[in-house]
């Protein structure tokens, strides 16, 4: 059984808390001390679903606008996709559209079948909500296709971000896609690798 | 300034220090800094009259007053000692006066009196793209430091980003000049001085870098790579063999010009080199990672990669891995790398730990050769015709995109005049050479 890789890219706005939610999902811990993260961030775990252990690449992307010209080296052979926004930040939701539809344009993705999900960070601040529930859910069911999974999620108290990452994953799973090939490595990595004569080729 | 004395967790500009550094090479470093401060005196005294003659410390006002009352004339025929006393550092004493110099930051900011002042007059109540992106930011810039997190710091670097968004519109704000900005804090109290650092940086020394469509970084990337084939073919091919490019790795190192990636101590070496010699040190530097990285990356059991007679080998006494990686046990690296994700991860953990600066300087600049600038721009702008291919598309989206939701009429205009010159005539600028004339070394 070969192992699976998945890769994931997580995009939003600036400052909706991409890097809190990717790095409460792998190390369970919040920090107020993140940059600003410029180009991408990568981090990777595992998780199991029914029985099988899945290696996650979870990318991390810039949120200002003028760093979407940097998509297509970024998002190529995805698997899935997290759209973050702020439930403080009603713009953040509006932005959504276009991190999608750049998404889409630069991975050739289909509008009705690439899984996506929707998280809404920052579930722990209520009091300054200026996005309703009902209202993103709306903007989830308007998309050509099955509704997108809407999840409220608090990377600071890591509330729902597991739930989140997981179906995601699940999603990306389900789909079948036809670039799957590519990302199957052996499960076997040859632990006598370093002390073998050069086999020639490029050592990869 | 204030004093770091605790160095026990943080360097001596004040970062939090995740590796440590190896005593040894520690107590070298500090042997090589009082050589190269010597030979920066004798050089000062050689050709300025006004420099002190003796051996005596001057005082930090003293050499303000020296490099302050001295009419600057530019000095033919010194180039090459000055880059070169350049590449073994700048005295820490002289470091701000010289970059103000050597850059154009000093003639700029003479040719331009009370204009930061105004500036920030002007852009102190304004509510803009840019702005709401610098509020953001600034809490996320170096979070930990010592010394820039405090609130006045980070006033004065908003304040100064706030400014440059309004000096130079067509850049405005843009990520990674957060850090750029408060790494210059570092070494100006003046923020006068360091807004026109940074306009040397984003104006000078790098165009194109910050601008509205992130282009010319791709494209820089990309030399690298086409670079890498030549000087470094095994992490080349492991590359292409892997779909996997540059861009991923490089748009973070180049745009922050480091500092957000290597050890403090080795970035300022860095920034010594960019402001006397130009852009083309980004090549020199991010290739030179790649070759002492090789092994870490692509196994240890191979060979590295033939490269122009120096291999660096464990036995050659100073093994740049071992003294590198003192706290990474080799063990914990996942090698050979298999994925792009691994890749950066491998690449990333061990950037920190890269204190070895005169290594890194020497396989960058003796290790590699004569580097010509021209090979530089002509792989740029075949590279560029098609990122800018690429790129205009994406923006033409974008400015429609911006049509239809009512977006900001000043930046939808850019972008069109962007696409316009994009399509009719490709071009990847290029940054002024320190050297090119109207600098003055002091």
């Amino acid at each position: 059984m070969p192992k699976r890789i998945l890769k994931i890219i997580v995009l939003g706005n600036a400052s909706v808390g991409k890097t809190s939610l990717m790095t409460q999902y792998v190390n369970r811990k919040f920090s107020i001390q993140y940059k600003a993260t410029i180009g991408a961030d990568f981090m990777s775990t595992e998780a199991v679903i029914d029985d099988d252990r899945i290696t996650l690449h979870i990318w991390d992307t810039a949120g200002q606008e003028r760093f979407q010209s940097l998509g297509a080296s970024f998002y190529r052979g995805a698997d899935a996709c997290v759209l973050v926004y702020d439930i403080t930040s009603a713009r953040s939701l509006t932005s959504l559209d276009v991190w999608r539809d750049e998404f889409l344009v630069h991975t050739g993705g289909k509008e009705e079948t690439f899984p996506f999900i929707v998280i809404g960070n920052k579930c722990d601040k209520e009091e300054e909500r200026t996005v309703e529930k009902e209202r993103a859910e709306l903007w989830c069911k308007s998309k050509r296709g099955k509704p997108i999974e809407h999840f409220e999620c608090s990377a600071k108290t890591g509330q729902n971000v597991h739930e989140a990452f997981l179906h995601v994953t699940k999603l990306a799973l389900e789909q079948d896609t036809s670039d799957a090939q590519e990302v199957f490595i052996p499960e076997h990595i040859d632990v006598d690798h370093d002390t073998k004569p050069d086999q020639g080729g490029c050592g990869c | 300034m204030p004093e770091y004395d605790d160095d026990r967790l943080y360097d001596q500009h004040g970062f939090l220090v995740t590796i440590p550094i190896s005593s040894q090479l520690r107590a070298r470093q500090d042997t090589q800094r009082f050589k190269t401060k010597v030979k920066w005196i004798t050089y000062l005294q050689k050709y300025y009259k006004s420099y002190p003659k003796g051996p005596t410390e001057l005082s930090d006002k003293e050499v303000r007053e020296f490099f302050d009352t001295y009419t600057p004339n530019k000095i033919d025929g010194h180039e090459m000692e000055i880059k070169l006393l350049c590449r073994e550092g700048i005295p820490s004493q002289f470091r701000p006066h010289l970059w103000m110099r050597m850059s154009f930051a000093k003639h700029n900011m003479s040719n331009n009196p009370g204009l930061y002042k105004d500036l920030c007059e002007k852009s102190k109540d304004i509510d803009t793209v840019s702005t709401r992106q610098i509020t953001l930011d600034i809490s996320r810039t170096f979070t930990g430091h010592r010394y820039l997190c405090e609130p006045d710091t980070m006033d004065q670097i908003a304040r100064v980003l706030r400014a440059f968004s309004i000096y130079n519109e067509s850049v405005g704000y843009c990520q990674s000049m957060n850090f750029i900005c408060a790494f210059l804090f570092l070494f100006f109290e003046n923020e006068e001085e360091v807004f026109w650092m940074l306009n040397s940086v984003v104006d000078d020394l790098l165009p194109g870098y910050f601008s509205q469509v992130l282009a010319k970084v791709q494209v820089d990337s990309l030399v690298v790579q086409f670079f890498l084939k030549k000087y470094c073919p095994k992490v080349y091919s492991w590359l292409i063999t892997n779909h996997c490019d540059l861009r991923l790795f490089l748009t973070s190192w180049l745009m922050c010009i480091f500092t957000t990636k290597l050890p403090s101590i080795t970035t300022v070496r860095l920034w010594d080199t960019l402001f006397s010699e130009g852009d083309k040190i980004l090549f020199r530097t991010s290739i030179a990672l790649f070759i002492l990285l090789e092994r870490r990356l692509i196994g240890m059991d191979k060979k590295p990669s033939k490269f122009f007679g120096k291999t660096y080998e464990i036995d050659d006494g100073i093994d740049p891995l071992i003294e590198w990686y003192t706290s990474i046990p080799i063990e914990h690296i996942p090698c050979p790398v298999e994925t792009p994700g691994h890749f950066k991860e491998v690449l990333e953990s061990l950037l920190p730990a890269m204190y070895n600066a005169d290594l890194l300087i020497d396989t960058a600049f003796n290790g590699l050769g004569t580097f010509m600038r021209h090979s530089i721009n002509s792989q740029r702008q075949k590279i560029g015709k098609e990122i800018l291919k690429e790129t205009a598309e994406q923006v033409k989206r974008r400015i429609e995109r911006m049509r239809r939701l009512g977006g900001d009429v000043e930046t939808v205009k850019q972008l069109e005049e962007w696409v316009d010159s994009a399509e009719t005539e490709p071009h990847i600028e290029t940054g002024k050479q320190p050297s090119d004339g109207t600098c003055h070394i002091v």
